[in-house]
């Protein structure tokens, strides 16, 4: 039995141009495609933060808005105040509730000397004494028995 | 490809060229013949003005209590492109805004992008506005000065016009201060570009001298003395004469801040700093200083009083007509004699007087914080309108002019051992977390302490003998009225007069000195019977507000304190 081998037929200048002319041409559209995804991913890029922004503006825009009202109700408020606090309210108020005038014949004023009192010298106190470290258990139980005798004493016990 | 395909597909590439170069024809016309403008419009696109408006200063007393605040108005406007119901809207704003509802009506309906309703509304009627619940309706808050206390110290404050401009008294004269600096930048929106903000320097906040309740009790009492007298209207003003501190000053009629707009010509202005008048003998304390600073006379001089002297050829007569005989200085003080004033000013001569005049600031502004203060008119020896008479009448307070806190700036310094301070009325300035605080200022020393001294015995004489209406039970006051014809059109008004009395107490170490100036009463002409019992019913109240204890006390006190430091 004799071997059969099928050679592929060798090729010929021809073929190899169209490859050749079919790989630049697909190299090219590869290259077109990747520019184009490029430029795709950068424009959507760009919408998205130019679209967040213009979001985060609005965002902004409209705490701004809410932080004017709310100090414009403040203001407002103070000026509530102001008015209830107007001398004109108070005297009709205190008219009301039976307030009268003072007049100086009705004041009895009295003499204090050194008042009020000089309160940027206060008085010296003795400062409490630093207490003793303890060096030793037995030199601590025999304190906290003279302090428990001394409270005895005084009246302090526990 | 068949031919039918080959065809069409030339057509499309022929469009698509076209297309093509008319992309390029535009982009070349952008790029070289719309520069400008298309530069323009990129810059509006990309760059937005952001303004910060800083919000004026506040203006409280010196107790903190707001006399001026900031609210707002409303600018009632509206879309009309989104309008449907104009009919319903026009119906319901009308009775509101106090508008023809055709006229609101044609407004919604006109193709305007914007219109306005109203330009400006009170916050009431925006409230009332924002009630019906139109989103349409849009409502732009426009920044408007508030007085929480009515029209209380109207011409101090003075008024803020709707461009943000202070128009008189404080507000005009501390507009710098009060209106704060505005931010504004143009920001770039581009995404590649850091944003950034605004913020304003706010305006400084006053705090004044005043204090509220003083004034409102000044306002009170003038106004109870307008109405009982009859009179067209009045000053009182009340200074601390140690510092020249203004506590109250108080002018009637008044006006409305708020509505400024609608007060009458004149009315703005304020009379105790802007408007002049002839002081009549109150001038009396300052000739008779004059006279005893430069040794002329002293308090036991003596002249004879005939009722009439003539100066620069003019008879000049007591305000009784009478002749007082051998009279000292206390008594032509007491009496309030011209014929006396006129006398002692021709013995010092018009150098001398009028030296001591300007010593005491007349003819000059004091430089008070206040828009519009004037000068006064003092005519001066070598002047067109000075002749000798001059040097009669002006001894007692005819034929010049001052301004009632020049007259008060004056006495006050016979009041503070002939010091004459710089009255004034803000005491600090708060501005950008820090405090300016005002720090009392001497102009001059007219007299020497000894004259202010014998001045205020002399007037304290004058009080206790004469003016019995300015007495306070319990205080020593000295004090001079004064009761000034009014000159109109060369002459002087056959009836109508200046009331007017300036007092200080307690007498030996004062506190407190009041100008009460009454102009044109109906009841009585005299400053005696019109503003020195006035003066003495508001002493009485001050007393209490201003915590200063009876002479008796006082003297208890000094006396204790002495023994106490003694043993």
């Amino acid at each position: 039995m004799s071997a059969h081998v099928v050679r592929p037929r060798p090729k010929t200048k021809k073929d190899r141009r169209r490859k050749l002319v079919w790989l630049t041409e697909a190299q090219a559209a590869l290259s077109w495609a990747v520019l184009l995804a490029l430029a795709a991913v950068l424009g959507a890029i760009y919408l998205h933060q130019a679209s967040g922004i213009a979001r985060v503006g609005r965002t902004v825009q409209g705490l701004q808005y809410q932080l004017d009202e709310v100090k414009r109700e403040n203001t407002t408020l103070e000026l509530d105040i102001a008015r209830a606090q107007s001398l004109g309210r108070l005297n009709e108020e205190s008219d009301r509730l039976g307030f009268t005038r003072a007049d100086p014949e009705e004041i009895e004023y009295i003499v204090i000397l050194d008042y009020p009192p000089q309160l940027d010298s206060p008085e010296l106190t003795d400062p409490q004494p630093e207490p003793v470290p303890i060096d030793t258990a037995l030199e601590a139980v025999f304190r906290a028995l003279t302090s428990r005798i001394e409270n005895l004493g005084r009246g302090e016990a526990e | 490809m068949n031919s039918s395909q080959q065809r069409r597909l030339l057509i499309i590439c022929a469009g698509l060229i076209i297309a093509v170069v008319a992309v390029i024809l535009r982009l070349i016309s952008f790029q070289f013949l719309s520069t400008d403008q298309i530069a323009e419009l990129s810059r509006i696109i990309q760059n937005h003005s952001v303004t910060d408006l800083p919000d004026r200063g506040l203006v409280v007393d010196r107790n903190m209590a707001v006399l001026v605040g900031n609210g707002s108005d409303y600018q009632v406007g509206v879309s009309p492109a989104f309008v449907s119901n104009g009919e319903e809207i026009a119906t319901d704003l009308a009775p509101i805004l106090g508008k023809p509802r055709h006229d609101i009506l044609g407004k919604l309906n006109s193709s305007d992008t914007f219109v306005v309703l109203e330009g400006r509304v009170p916050p009431d009627v925006a409230e009332e506005i924002r009630s019906l619940g139109y989103d349409q309706v849009q409502l732009d808050p426009l920044p408007r000065r508030m007085y929480p206390q009515d029209d209380l110290l109207c011409h101090v404050l003075g008024y803020v016009d709707f461009q943000n401009e202070g128009g008189s008294g404080l507000e005009g004269y501390y507009q710098t201060e009060l209106v704060g600096v505005a931010a504004s930048m143009l920001m770039n929106i581009s995404p590649l570009t850091e944003q950034t903000g605004v913020i304003a320097r706010e305006g400084a906040d006053l705090v004044l001298t005043i204090d509220r309740t003083v004034q409102y009790v000044v306002e009170e009492q003038l106004r109870r003395v307008i109405e009982e007298t009859g009179a067209e209207s009045g000053t009182i003003i009340v200074m601390d004469p140690r510092t020249g501190a203004i506590l109250a000053m108080a002018n009637l009629p008044c006006y409305q801040p708020y509505d400024y707009f609608d007060a009458e010509d004149g009315m703005l202005l304020n009379p105790a700093v802007s408007k002049q008048y002839e002081p009549g003998s109150v001038m009396k304390l300052i000739t008779m200083a004059a006279a005893l600073d430069s040794g002329t006379v002293t308090p036991q001089t003596t002249y004879n009083d005939t009722g009439v002297i003539f100066v620069g050829g003019n008879p000049m007569y007591n305000w009784d007509r009478g002749a007082y005989g051998v009279t000292d200085m206390t008594g032509l003080l007491g009496y309030s004699l011209n014929v006396g004033a006129a006398t002692i000013a021709t013995w010092m001569g018009p150098d001398t007087l009028y030296n001591y005049f300007q010593r005491f600031g007349y003819s000059r502004p004091l430089g008070i914080d206040l828009m519009a203060e004037v000068g006064g008119q003092l005519p001066l020896p070598g002047d067109s309108n000075w002749t000798e008479t001059n040097i009669g009448t002006n001894a007692f307070g005819q034929g010049l002019a001052v301004t009632p806190l020049q007259m008060l700036s004056a006495v006050s310094a016979l009041a503070n051992d002939g010091y004459l301070m710089q009255p004034y009325l803000v005491q600090e300035i708060h501005k950008d977390g820090q405090v300016f605080s005002r720090e009392p200022t001497i102009l001059s020393r007219p007299v020497s302490k000894q004259t202010a001294y014998q001045l205020t015995a002399m007037a304290v004489n004058a009080v206790r003998t004469e003016v019995f209406g300015a007495q306070l039970e319990g205080y020593t006051v000295a004090g001079k009225t004064g009761t000034a014809q009014i000159p109109e059109g060369g002459i002087y008004h056959p009836s109508d007069t200046i009331a007017s009395f300036i007092g200080w107490l307690p007498a030996d170490d004062p506190e407190l000195i009041v100008l009460v100036k009454i102009d044109r009463p109906e009841t009585s002409p005299w400053g005696s019977t019109v503003a020195a019992p006035a003066f003495s019913e508001l002493a009485k109240e001050l007393v209490i507000l201003l915590d200063i204890p009876p002479d008796e006390v006082r003297l208890q006190r000094d006396i204790l304190a002495a023994r106490s430091q003694g043993g």
